[in-house]
């Protein structure tokens, strides 16, 4: 086909006016899809120009992250968001010099680059804390850095980092930004190339997954609740034991995608905390370099979400107590750069996350010493190393001598200590004098289903979630004691485990009195192993959660309850809360209902 | 109604302006089918039909430009009329595209009037 004529306004597209935007600034969906997509491309960004900081080098970053602004600039352009169009044509700019090699050093325009995208970060939490407040159009005031001190710093980085002195100061902003657009040349194009490998992709509602995630609920439940019908069972018909089988496949199937689904890699939770680590480090005179391992690792989106703040405090905590200054590392003999290890990995159906730094590790008689002070132990009590690093997750650890002003908001690791319990995971330290310290996260892969151990106690049926068992046993007479002051101890594995009997925490009927004819399950609650005795074990069993409503929220002990295969009901047991009511020995300060009120986090509803 | 138009933008934000533009202009399409650079598009040109074309330039992998002279040279949706849509609006760069075989050019931000006024007359021909 010939190509049209053109005409001399179509030479004269610079001076050509937008015209009536409405049909973009009328629609609140335009500007939620802005939002998402803007803030999508600002991940991306900060991941490369960190990158380049830390190399030293742009290996395709600065076109990646010059191509992001320029992107995000266009699509301003049509929502009338000037503020943003006018500070992303101004980094435009900037990014332009560093790909075309006219700026002296890369890492010299890192500084403006990243306090640019965080002022279009803050202010596209303000258009949307506007538009989700009160329906008013944006435009209210802002309290950030005003839209021309953040020009300015970038137009002053423009001609501090310049090289050569030729008149090519940036223009005004009131220029139409294209005039700068310059064209693309065969070398960008070829550098980024390998960024064109995606999947085709589409957009859907995290609420719209959530609500399908319910369903596939139901479906699993009503499958079982078929599957397992004596009387269909009783049939004995070929065809129908076919059939079932059929629909028990593609049920799991179904499950299995759709958890999928909300499954995204870890690495962006990762990135956010190369920021801090950048931040931070420059603040305290600290050298750190941040490595990370797994970052493809996927996981449920929620908990994805849900598991950033406790990834950045943990962080802080580490720049803060366990890396020491460079001076202090030399003279301990160790490279004065710290390292700090991000790690992410599945392991026996759970995810793990490992924080890890080579500083000095945690000092055990100082965390006992502060927190015997604070109450949070009696003195005197014998804790095992671990026992004494979790000290450090208690509310009322942290203190503001420990706080300093790094830790910024001026809270302690008891907010980790939450949220993970929050999303159903747990927590574990080792640390090594001198040599550093881990911290792990377990966490389950998803929240709507756990797999759980079905055990009884007289005739009611109980889900002790697999995550929390540790092994399971029949205990014979020798390893059977009472110890003064601490009841029924069993002997597991050469160590005195306490045994906490499930019938008395609810005060239950039971067929099993004698601890020799039920079943011991060794769980571990906050570092601190102990058996729960119940009647018998009757199998494993994936479950969906289902939450107990406000009614029973407060019952400490149970996490929530599902269906079980023989259409029955049990209640899920929130094995933390059952070991902590009634309060034990060291830890008695421990207010009882703040275990029922995790007991209550732990359940997600799909009523 | 017309049947099919294929939108090539790297940001899906930006397929979505480009299709309700075109929807209050006044052309509504039967089925709309998207791709993230020039390399998709042309997958998407050799299996299905469609009506018309509206494509960015500047993308990762195969650019907008490349996507159009490839198209050009083998003879890959013959007869579609492609309006580049793009934030470059230098003359050379316009003279460019139309050098390359392109039918319109609308420079970002547009209105949809403006891509009443582009589109419409291509449609007709």
């Amino acid at each position: 086909m010939m190509p049209a004529d053109l005409t001399p306004d179509d030479l004269d597209l610079q001076t050509q006016e937008p015209g009536d935007m409405s049909a973009y600034t009328a629609d609140p969906a335009m500007l939620a899809d802005f939002i998402v997509e803007v803030r999508e491309h600002l991940n991306s960004i900060e991941e490369k120009i960190l990158h380049i900081e830390s190399t030293g080098a742009d290996s395709g970053d600065i076109d990646a992250a010059f191509r992001a602004f320029h992107t995000i600039k266009g699509l301003a352009g049509f929502l009338e968001l000037s503020d943003i169009q006018q500070v992303a044509h101004e980094v435009e700019t900037l990014l332009d010099l560093g790909r075309s090699g006219k700026l002296s050093s890369l890492s010299s325009i890192a500084d403006a680059v990243l306090q640019s995208m965080d002022f279009i970060r803050g202010e596209t939490d303000r258009l949307e804390f506007v538009a989700t407040s009160d329906g008013s159009a944006p435009g209210a005031a802002r309290t950030l850095v005003s839209t021309d001190t953040i020009i300015q710093k970038i137009r002053a980085t423009v001609s501090s980092s310049q090289e050569n002195k030729e008149e090519d100061q940036p223009s005004e902003v009131e220029d139409t930004p294209s005039a700068h657009d310059v064209p693309l040349s065969e070398t960008q194009t070829t550098s980024a190339k390998k960024e064109s490998t995606r999947n085709s992709s589409i957009r859907v509602e995290t609420a719209k997954l959530d609500h399908l995630m319910n369903l596939i609920g139901e479906l699993v439940i009503a499958q079982t609740l078929v599957s397992h019908s004596p009387k269909l069972l009783g049939l004995q018909d070929s065809r129908l034991t076919g059939d079932l089988a059929l629909l028990t496949r593609v049920t799991t199937e179904v499950q299995r995608i759709t958890t999928s689904m909300r499954m995204v890699p870890i690495g962006t939770q990762f990135h956010r905390t190369a920021r801090l680590i950048r931040d931070l480090s420059r603040q305290v005179g600290k050298q750190i370099s941040l490595s990370t391992l797994g970052e493809e690792t996927e996981l449920d989106k929620t908990i994805a979400e849900e598991l950033a703040d406790p990834l950045l405090h943990m962080v802080r905590n580490s720049i803060d107590h366990g890396i020491e200054t460079p001076e202090q590392r030399i003279a301990a003999g160790k490279d004065p750069c710290a390292s700090i290890r991000l790690a992410a990995y599945h392991n026996a159906g759970q995810i793990v996350i490992q924080v890890s730094d080579d500083g000095r590790g945690l000092d055990r008689t100082r965390i006992l010493a502060k927190a015997t002070e604070r109450g949070l132990v009696r003195p005197g009590a014998q804790l095992t190393d671990t026992e004494v690093y979790l000290l450090i997750f208690e509310p009322g650890f942290s203190t503001a001598e420990a706080v300093t002003g790094l830790s910024g908001r001026g809270v302690g690791m008891d907010v980790v200590k939450k949220h993970v319990e929050k999303l159903r995971g747990r927590i574990d330290i080792q640390s090594e004098q001198g040599k550093g310290a881990t911290f792990f996260l377990r966490l389950p892969l998803t929240l709507a289903i756990i797999e759980g151990l079905v055990v009884c106690v007289g005739d009611n049926r109980y889900i002790v979630p697999m995550f929390s068992i540790l092994e399971i046993l029949r205990p014979d007479e020798p390893s059977l004691s009472t110890v003064q002051g601490r009841g029924e101890m069993a002997t597991v594995r050469g160590i005195l485990l306490p045994i906490v009997r499930l019938h008395e925490r609810f005060n239950l009927a039971l067929s099993t009195r004698q601890l020799t004819e039920g079943m011991l399950i060794v769980s571990q609650s906050d570092g601190k192993r102990f058996c729960l005795f119940v009647d018998d074990v009757l199998g494993k069993q994936e479950v969906v959660i289902k939450t107990l409503g406000t009614t029973f929220k407060d019952v400490a002990g149970l996490a929530g309850c599902a269906v079980l295969s023989d259409g029955r009901v049990g209640l899920i047991l929130d094995v933390h809360a059952i070991y902590r009511t009634p309060p034990i020995q060291a830890f008695a300060h421990l207010p009882v209902q703040a275990s029922a009120a995790s007991a209550d986090n732990h359940t997600q509803g799909v009523d | 109604m017309r049947d099919t138009v294929l939108i090539v933008d790297d940001s899906a934000m930006m397929r979505k302006i480009v299709l309700r533009a075109l929807s209050v202009a006044g052309l509504e399409f039967n089925s709309v089918l998207e791709a993230a650079d020039g390399n998709e598009g042309l997958e998407v040109l050799k299996a299905n039909k469609v009506q018309l074309i509206m494509c960015d330039i500047n993308m990762p992998g195969m650019n907008g430009l490349e996507m159009l002279r490839e198209m050009r040279s083998k003879g890959i949706g013959a007869g579609i009329p492609v309006v580049m849509v793009t934030t470059e609006s230098s003359a050379e760069r316009v003279r460019e595209a139309v050098a390359a075989g392109a039918s319109g050019y609308i420079r970002k931000p547009f209105s949809p009037e403006q891509v009443k006024l582009k589109v419409i007359p291509l449609l007709a021909a």
